[in-house]
C-alpha cells in the first residue's frame, strides 16, 4: 500500500514537472531569421516540421506562381497581401490531422484575421495559403506581422510592412530594394544565370550581364519607375549608362543589362556597377576582370613554369620546408613560392615576369616583377606573402606567373583559418 | 478544520485551496488587463507565442473547474448543516435558490460592467458567476441524493455533452443562442454552459461527502484523494491519447502544449476530467501542507474566505483604474502581468482581511451573501 502511494505521488510529481516545465515546447525558444526573413522557430526534433513563409501580392496568370513578393506593400483598393508557406517535414507527423493557424497581427498588436487550416492525413499539400485585404477602409498603414502556429505553437514568423499609397519617391526609395548580382552567361532558353561570379577573365566577344533584383517594387504607385544603371571602369569613370522606365502595368522585378568584355574594350581591373532610382543611389556591387589568356608566341610558349609551396626555408641549405598546398593562417606565418623556368635558354634577350598572388576574391593583392637576363644562370625564382590573420582570410589563392602580359601558369593553393 | 469564536464552522483547507483559486484567476486577470497578447487572443481558440504566455493562461485554466467544485462542495455542506439545525428542507432549498439568483443578479449588474471600468451597463450576456448560480439552483434539486448518484449524474453528464454539442444551431438567432450558449456551447452570450459546468459542482458535491463527512482523518482524505486524483487524471489522458471523443483541439505529442490544452469554452470531456483530478490532487496537497507547513497557506485564507468579494473587487478595480483610465492597459507581457499580480495582492489581501471582519459582524442579507 505505502509502496502505490509514493508511485501515486512520484506519477503527479512528474505530470506536474512536465506541465511547469520547457520540455513542454517543442521548439527553441530563441528564433533564427532566415535569408528570406523568416522568423523561424527551430524544432529541437530536427526532423520535425518547420515553414517558409512567402508574402506576394499577386499570381501570374502565365506561370501560376506568386509574383510582387517582398515585405512592403502599398495599400490599395480591392488588394490583397497574400502569404504562401512551404512546409518542411510535412508527414513527419505520420497519419495524423495537423492543425495549423495564420495569425495575421495589425500595427497596434491586435489579431486582424485568424485562420485554423486543417491538413487531413490523407491530404498531400505541403503548402498553405491566407490573405488579408489591403484596401486603405480596412488597413491603417504600419508595421504587421504574420505568425504561423501547428498544434497552438508558433513555428514562424513574418513581419512586413502596409504603407500608404503614394505617388511620392521618397518612400518609394525607402521601401523598394535591389539586390546587384553578376554572371558570365544566361540560358537563352529559360533565362536562367550561369557562371554567377564577381571575377570574370577578358575574352573576345565575351560578355558580363548584370542582373538586378528588385524587391518591393509596387511599392511606388507613381506611373513609372525611373532606374539608371551605371558602369564604371577600373578608373573610376563612368563607360556605359543604361536607364529603365518600368511602368504600372509592367510587372517584371528583374532589370537586366551586359557589358562586352572584349580585350579590345576592356582593360583588367575592379569595376563597378552603380543603381539609381530617382537618380539617388540604391545598390552598387563590383566585379573584377583579369588579363585575357592571349596566343602566346612560339618560342612563349616553349617556356613553362613550375609551381611549388612551402611554409618556410632552410636558411643554411635552402632547402623547402613544409611543401604543401593547404596552409593555416598564422601569425608571423609566411608562404614561400618557388617558380622554376623550363626552356628558358632557347631565348636571347631580357625576359620580363610577373608573379601575381590572388585572393579568393579575384582580387591581385602582390605583384612582383623579375627580369631574366639570358646570361642570369638561374633558372628557379622566389616571392613570399605573409599568412598572418591580419592581412588573409581563409580560402582559395592563386599564383599566376605571367610572361610579359601572358599568363604561362598558376597554381592554387588553400589558406584555412 | 477551523473553529474561531463567533464563526461558522470552517473547513481550513477548502478556504485555502480557494484562495488559491482566486489567486490564480488573479494571475489571469491582471494579465488580461496588462498584457498586450489579449490583443490578439481569441479565448475560444487562443494561440500564445511564448511558453511563458502559455503557463500564464495555462495555470488559471484550474479556477474554473476549482470554483465549481468548491460551490458545489460549500452547497451541499451548507445544506445538510442547515438540515441537522432542524431547518425545513424547503426552507433551506430556498435560501440556496436565492443564493443563485443572487449570483445570476450579480453577474448580469456589477461583474459583467466591472470588466469595463463601469462605462458600460451589460446586462446582456452571462458568465462564470452566473453559471455558478444556475448550477447551485439546480443543485438544490439533487442535493439530498448519496454521493454515489451524484457522482454518477456529474460523469454521466460530462460523458454526454461532446453529444450535445453537435446540436446545430445559428448563434444570429436570438433564442437559439441564449438557450445554447447558456446550457451546452460556449459564444459571444455566455462562455460558461451550465451543462459541463453543473456537472463539476455536482463532482464537487460527491467530494465533499468524503473531504467534509465521511473521511474522518486527513489521512484517509489525502489517501482517498490521490486515489481518485489518480484515476480521473488516467482517465484523461486515456481519452486524450484516444484521439477521439471527447477532445476538441487535436494535439502534437504526449506532453506537448497542445497535449495539455484541449478546449475550455466550453471544456471538453478531456479537459473536465483532467482538471477535475487535479483540484481534487490539489485539495489533497492542501491538507498534507497544512499540516507540515501550514505558514505557507496563510496567504490564501483570507481570500479563500471572501472569494466572491475578491472576484467582484479586483476586476471592478483594475476595470476603472487600468482599462478606463488607460493605465498600462494591454502594454505590457509576462514579466509587467507578474509585476500587476503584485500590486494588486497587496491591494487585495488588506481589504479582503477588512471585508471578512465586516461580514462577520454585518447581520444585512446583502452583505453576508457576497
Amino acid at each position: 500500500m505505502e509502496k502505490l502511494k509514493i508511485l501515486t505521488i512520484a506519477l503527479f510529481l512528474n505530470l506536474m514537472l512536465m506541465i511547469l516545465s520547457p520540455g513542454c515546447s517543442s521548439r527553441y525558444d530563441e528564433p533564427v531569421t532566415e535569408a528570406d526573413s523568416t522568423i523561424v522557430f527551430i524544432p529541437k526534433n530536427g526532423n520535425d516540421i518547420s515553414a517558409k513563409i512567402l508574402l506576394y501580392r499577386k499570381i501570374s496568370r502565365k506561370t501560376g506562381q506568386p509574383i510582387d513578393a517582398g515585405t512592403v506593400f502599398p495599400i490599395r483598393k480591392k488588394e490583397t497581401v497574400r502569404a504562401l508557406v512551404e512546409l518542411a517535414n510535412r508527414f513527419e507527423k505520420g497519419n495524423r490531422n495537423l492543425i495549423f493557424h495564420f495569425n495575421w497581427i495589425g500595427p497596434d498588436g491586435s489579431s486582424v484575421y485568424t485562420k485554423p487550416v486543417n491538413l487531413s492525413p490523407g491530404d498531400s499539400a505541403s503548402t498553405l495559403s491566407s490573405s488579408i485585404s489591403i484596401s486603405p477602409e480596412t488597413r491603417p498603414a504600419g508595421e504587421y506581422r504574420l505568425q504561423l502556429y501547428l498544434f497552438r505553437e508558433l513555428i514562424a514568423e513574418k513581419k512586413f510592412q502596409l504603407i500608404a499609397e503614394s505617388k511620392d519617391t521618397m518612400s518609394a526609395m525607402e521601401a523598394i530594394t535591389a539586390k546587384i548580382g553578376f554572371c558570365g552567361k544566361t540560358d537563352k532558353k529559360t533565362g536562367k544565370r550561369l557562371n554567377v561570379d564577381s571575377v570574370f577573365k577578358i575574352r573576345e566577344n565575351g560578355r558580363v550581364h548584370a542582373f538586378v533584383d528588385i524587391g518591393n517594387r509596387f511599392a511606388y504607385s507613381g506611373k513609372e519607375l525611373k532606374f539608371d544603371l551605371e558602369w564604371f571602369g577600373p578608373d573610376g569613370k563612368s563607360f556605359y549608362h543604361k536607364q529603365f522606365d518600368l511602368s504600372l502595368n509592367d510587372s517584371s522585378t528583374v532589370l537586366k543589362n551586359s557589358i562586352s568584355i572584349d580585350p579590345d574594350a576592356r582593360q583588367p581591373g575592379e569595376y563597378l556597377l552603380k543603381l539609381f532610382l530617382f537618380h539617388e543611389l540604391i545598390a552598387e556591387n563590383k566585379f573584377n576582370l583579369l588579363p585575357e589568356a592571349r596566343v602566346i608566341s612560339p618560342i612563349k610558349k616553349k617556356i613553362t613554369s613550375k609551381i611549388t609551396f612551402c611554409s618556410g626555408v632552410d636558411k643554411k641549405t635552402g632547402e623547402q620546408i613544409g611543401v604543401d598546398t593547404v596552409f593555416k593562417i598564422g601569425d608571423k606565418g609566411r608562404i614561400h613560392a618557388f617558380v622554376e623556368f623550363e626552356n628558358r635558354e632557347e631565348t636571347k634577350s631580357e625576359l620580363k615576369f610577373i608573379l601575381d598572388w590572388v585572393d579568393p576574391n579575384g582580387k591581385s593583392f602582390y605583384r612582383k616583377p623579375i627580369g631574366l637576363l639570358p646570361t642570369d644562370s638561374i633558372s628557379t625564382v622566389t616571392s613570399s606573402i605573409s599568412v598572418s590573420p591580419e592581412t588573409r582570410h581563409a580560402g582559395g589563392y592563386f599564383l599566376r606567373v605571367f610572361l610579359l602580359d601572358d599568363l604561362i601558369g598558376e597554381r592554387k593553393f588553400e589558406l584555412l583559418p | 478544520m477551523s473553529n474561531i469564536p463567533g464563526e461558522k464552522q470552517r473547513f481550513l483547507f477548502i478556504d485555502q485551496f480557494r484562495g488559491l483559486i482566486v489567486i490564480l484567476m488573479l494571475v489571469d486577470h491582471t494579465s488580461y488587463y496588462f498584457n498586450s497578447i489579449w490583443n490578439q487572443i481569441d479565448p475560444l481558440d487562443p494561440l500564445f507565442d511564448t511558453w511563458g504566455q502559455f503557463v500564464l493562461r495555462y495555470v488559471s485554466y484550474l479556477c474554473a473547474p476549482g470554483f465549481l467544485m468548491m460551490a458545489g462542495a460549500m452547497v451541499w455542506w451548507s445544506y445538510h448543516k442547515r438540515i441537522e439545525k432542524g431547518t425545513r428542507d424547503w426552507t433551506v432549498r430556498w435560501h440556496l435558490i436565492r443564493r443563485g439568483l443572487f449570483l445570476i443578479l450579480m453577474q448580469i449588474t456589477w461583474v459583467n460592467s466591472s470588466w469595463g471600468g463601469f462605462s458600460e451597463f451589460k446586462p446582456n450576456h452571462l458568465g462564470i458567476i452566473a453559471c455558478i448560480g444556475i448550477s447551485m439552483i439546480l443543485m438544490t434539486f439533487i442535493v439530498k441524493l448519496n454521493w454515489q448518484l451524484r457522482f454518477l449524474i456529474g460523469l454521466v453528464i460530462l460523458a454526454i455533452h461532446p453529444i450535445f454539442l453537435k446540436i446545430p444551431y445559428d448563434p444570429d438567432i436570438t433564442w437559439q443562442r441564449v438557450l445554447m450558449q447558456t446550457f451546452i456551447d460556449a459564444g459571444a452570450f455566455n462562455k460558461y454552459p451550465v451543462m459541463p459546468w453543473f456537472a463539476l459542482l455536482t463532482l464537487g458535491s460527491a467530494m465533499a461527502t468524503g473531504w467534509l463527512s465521511v473521511w474522518k482523518t486527513d489521512k484517509k482524505r489525502i489517501d482517498m484523494s490521490i486515489g481518485i486524483a489518480t484515476v480521473a487524471i488516467l482517465t484523461a489522458i486515456a481519452v486524450r491519447m484516444s484521439r477521439g471523443y471527447g477532445n476538441i483541439f487535436p494535439f502534437s505529442s504526449f506532453g506537448s502544449y497542445s497535449f495539455l490544452f484541449d478546449q475550455k469554452y466550453p471544456p471538453s470531456l478531456y479537459h473536465s476530467l483532467w482538471f477535475f483530478g487535479f483540484v481534487v490532487l490539489g485539495i489533497a496537497g492542501f491538507i498534507a501542507i497544512g499540516k507540515i507547513a501550514p505558514k505557507l497557506l496563510v496567504i490564501f485564507t483570507i481570500p479563500g474566505k471572501v472569494p466572491l468579494f475578491f472576484y467582484g473587487m479586483h476586476i471592478a478595480i483594475m476595470g476603472v483604474f487600468v482599462k478606463r483610465f488607460d493605465f498600462f492597459y494591454r502594454e505590457g507581457a509576462v514579466l509587467e502581468s507578474l509585476i500587476g499580480l503584485v500590486v494588486m495582492l497587496i491591494i487585495m489581501l488588506p481589504l479582503c482581511k477588512w471585508f471578512y471582519g465586516v461580514k462577520l459582524r454585518s447581520k444585512n442579507y446583502l452583505i453576508r451573501m457576497i
